[in-house]
Parts: C-alpha cells; structure tokens; sequence
C-alpha cells in the first residue's frame, strides 16, 4: 500500500524531460499571439469607456471579483498600448526571455480581456485563461528557444528534469474540457435525436448555410453521434501512450472539421490541438522508459 | 527549503486538480458561491457547453436611424465608438456580443449600449433628438417552441428557405445634447 506523501510525489513530482514544457510553452505563445491578432480589430469597441460596454455593468456580471487592467486602462491609445505589450510578452514567452514574468504578463491580459467583456468572450478565450494559470506555476523549459528546439541550431542547452505536475493538470484541463461537453450535450433533445448538425449547418456558424442541409439530414445525424463519440475518445486515446498517434490524428481530424465547415472556429480548433502538446513525449529519457516497464498502468498519463 | 517547495508544489498541484475534476461533479458543489467567485477572479471556471444548445439565428444585420429637429432621418452604424458599420457575420465576437445584448438576460448591456449610443450620436450631429435600434435576424425557428422545432426541417425542405426573417425595433430613445445647440 502507497503512502498518500509518496502517491501525490508519483503523481506529481515524477521527473520528465524540461522540452516538454519549452515545446508547450513556445505553443502557446503561438496561438496566445494569434488571439491577440484576431481580437486587435475589436479593442477599440470592446475595451474602451467609449465602446460598446460599460465597465460597471461588465464588473457586476458575475461573482467575485473583477480584476481587469482595462478597467482603469481604457483609452483607445492605452487600449493599444496594452496589446503591443501583451504581443511583445508572447514573443519573449516563446523564446524563453524573462518567462515567468512574461507568462505573468499574458495571463493578467488574457484575465483582463475576459473579465471587461464577459459578454463577447468565446469558448477558446477561457482554454487559453485555464492554460495560462497552469503555466503560470509550472516549469516553463525557458533554456529552450525555438531555434534550438525544433531547428537544432545554436548552442543546445543541457536537457533537464522537472516535475510533471503541470503537464498533468493540463492533461486533466483536457480531459474535463471534452467530457464535461459530452455530457452536457447528452442531456440535450436535439443531441438525442441527432439533429444538432443540422441546426449548426443551417445556424452563422456553418461555412455553407443553406436549405440543401435537409436533404442531408441522415449523415448529418451520423455525424452528431460521432461527435459525442470523438468527443469522449480523444482525452482517453491520448493518454494512453499505445493509442496516443490514434488519438492525435483522431484529435486533429476532428478539429480541422471544426475549422473547416465552422466559420471563425479555427482559432479555437489550434488551441485545442496546442493542448495535446501536454500529452507527447518526443524525449523519453532512458529512466522514464525504464520506469514505464516497471510502471507501465500508473505510468500511462504521462 | 526542498520541501517546502514540495509541499507547496503538491498542494497547488491536488488544489487546482480538484477544481478541474469538479468540472465534471454530478451533483452542485456545497460552497458554489464561493467557489465560483474564485474560479471567476482566476478565470479557472470550468464551463465547458461549447455547441450544447442548439444555434437559431443565421444572420443578424443592425442599424441605428436618428432622427433631428426637422424630423430627418439620418443612419448610423452600430459599432461604438465611432458610429461605423460592421459585419457581424464576418466578426464573430461582434455577433457575440450583439446577439448576447438583444437576448433576454443581455438587459443591463443593452441599456448601457443604449446610453453610450445616445452620448456618440450627440457627438457626432449635435441636432439629432432621438434614435431607435433596428434589428433584423434571420432565424431557424424564430418561437423557439418544440412544437415548431418538430415540423421546422419539414418546412425548409417543403419552402427551400432555410430562416424566417425578423424584425424588431427598439425605441425611440432621446438623444441629450446638454444642450449644446
């Protein structure tokens, strides 16, 4: 029988090679900039007094408190301001520059935006809220640039060990993220009785609205339920490591759909794809691999 | 040192496991208030109904008509500030916005946006008395009943037309120039 002090060591503390956070760090860099991209047309109307919001009405909205830097920062011109800096910070993140700092700084941005326009906020603007408070406390592989990690060039930093508990819980983030829709929608009628894609096919959401949808409403009901299914296997394909190619390619087949009979999904579809990086494991080290052998059914999650 | 770092390194670890797993809690957690207090000053909500309820509307298109002293109409867009006109279809996060503030529960946003529209009209023609919102939506199923719901495919594929048009007005409002003119 495991002792809880050496069960929570297993689970959380088990060594694991530093590229895995660097790699999912320069990741999520990447797709934090391309929000930051997506959401510049909007800062004006969304984030100033002027706009369309109301900074009290935003802060009284939901409980707790409201901590937004654009609530005090709110002319156009600091509105700007404040998105050059938050870009500058993913371009440090991604290089591995003062990280934690940097990571600090788009956390407090990616909060800021959410909680002074809750009402516009998108599923892909709470992932990325979810994996920048994970990150923001867990090892960041910041030796790493990505010049010397995915090119090999430069002067190649000494691998290092760190804990996995970061991975771990962004693996959890994912796990709850599928299930927890799959079983919101299983209690929905039109989930039930698979009609949900054709609604969507006929809703702003389709690339090709239209009534053509109807007369393709027996694949569409197909493809309702597959949903649910894909939905629930992607989590479980990719944390066991022997389904876990299955899983990445069932995974981002799945989102590339999304991306491309949704219309403005794709951000959202490379956030989620990002995450999986949490699941891989390019640099398997001789000990891990050995503790694998020994542990192969507690060692699946990593 | 080494294991207070481990201590505090497991105890945030098991903390904020426990608040992703509670996502998928059957039953409401005891302190709710609370802990959805937290997750919302963290930003760690566990909220995850992307495409649980199905979507209604197809297009959606606004329009703001002011009228002056001499009773003239003049039309504006809805985009604040400035008063421009925008592509809610191409501009998701405008659509998200709008369709959220025109829907019941969005009241304290609209009678904000309302205000806010006011004070950018004043700005922009100082003559200008009052304005209403036009809002026009296509939607699948416009009642949003089940009985409708039921014969909704039956109809499209009988009239070829995906979405009834609907259109709502909103106003008069009055326009407060602080008398300026």
């Amino acid at each position: 029988m495991m002792a809880p002090v050496e069960l929570c060591s297993m689970i959380w503390l088990r060594p694991v090679d530093s590229r895995r956070y660097a790699l999912l760090r320069m990741a999520f860099a990447a797709v934090t900039l391309l929000h930051i991209v997506h959401l510049w047309p909007y800062r004006i109307a969304l984030l100033c007094n002027d706009g369309m919001i109301d900074p009290l009405v935003a802060s009284g909205s939901s409980p707790g408190f409201s901590i937004s830097v654009f609530a005090i920062v709110a002319t156009p011109f600091a509105v700007t301001l404040g998105f050059l800096v938050a870009a500058s910070a993913t371009i440090l993140l991604a290089w591995g520059k003062l990280a934690r700092p940097m990571m600090a700084i788009v956390f407090v941005f990616l909060l800021s935006v959410m909680q002074r326009a809750p009402i516009s906020a998108s599923g892909w603007d709470y992932i990325l809220i979810n994996l920048s408070f994970i990150l923001l406390f867990s090892p960041l592989g910041n030796t790493w640039t990505p010049w010397n990690l995915l090119l090999k060039k430069g002067t190649l930093p000494e691998a290092q060990s760190v804990p996995r508990y970061g991975l771990i819980l962004i693996q959890l983030q994912v796990f709850v993220i599928y299930w927890q829709t799959v079983l919101l929608k299983i209690d929905n009628y039109f989930w039930q009785t698979g009609d949900f894609m054709t609604y969507f096919m006929l809703s702003h959401h389709s690339r090709f609205p239209g009534s053509w949808v109807v007369n393709w409403q027996g694949l569409l009901d197909m493809m309702t339920y597959m949903t649910l299914l894909v939905e629930l296997a992607i989590p479980v394909l990719l944390w066991i490591p022997r389904t876990r190619r299955i899983g990445l390619f069932l995974g981002i087949g799945f989102h590339l759909g999304i991306a491309v009979l949704g219309v403005n999904l794709g951000i959202f579809s490379i956030v989620m794809v990002s995450t999986f990086l949490a699941f891989i494991n390019p640099w398997q080290q001789p000990r891990e691999k050995a503790i694998q052998v020994n542990l192969q059914p507690q060692e699946s999650c990593n | 040192m080494q294991t207070l770092y481990r201590t505090l390194t497991v105890a945030f670890a098991c903390l904020c496991a426990a608040n992703i797993l509670a996502g998928l809690a059957p039953v409401t957690l005891g302190p709710t208030e609370w802990l959805s207090a937290v997750r919302q000053t963290t930003g760690t909500a566990q909220n995850w109904s992307m495409f649980h309820s199905i979507p209604r509307v197809q297009r959606l298109q606004l329009l703001v008509i002011a009228s002056d002293r001499e009773g003239n109409q003049h039309e504006f867009g809805p985009g604040l500030p400035g008063l421009q006109d925008i592509k809610p279809h191409e501009s998701i996060r405008y659509y998200y916005t709008f369709e959220r503030i025109f829907t019941p529960g969005g009241e304290p946003y609209r009678e904000s946006y309302i205000r806010n529209l006011s004070r950018a009209l004043s700005k922009a023609n100082p003559d200008l008395v009052e304005f209403s919102i036009h809002l026009k939506v296509e939607n699948t199923h416009p009642q949003n009943t089940r009985q409708e719901m039921s014969r909704l495919l039956e109809r499209i594929r009988k009239s070829g037309k995906a979405a009834i048009e609907q259109k709502n007005v909103f106003g008069p409002f009055p326009i407060e120039n602080d008398g300026a003119s």
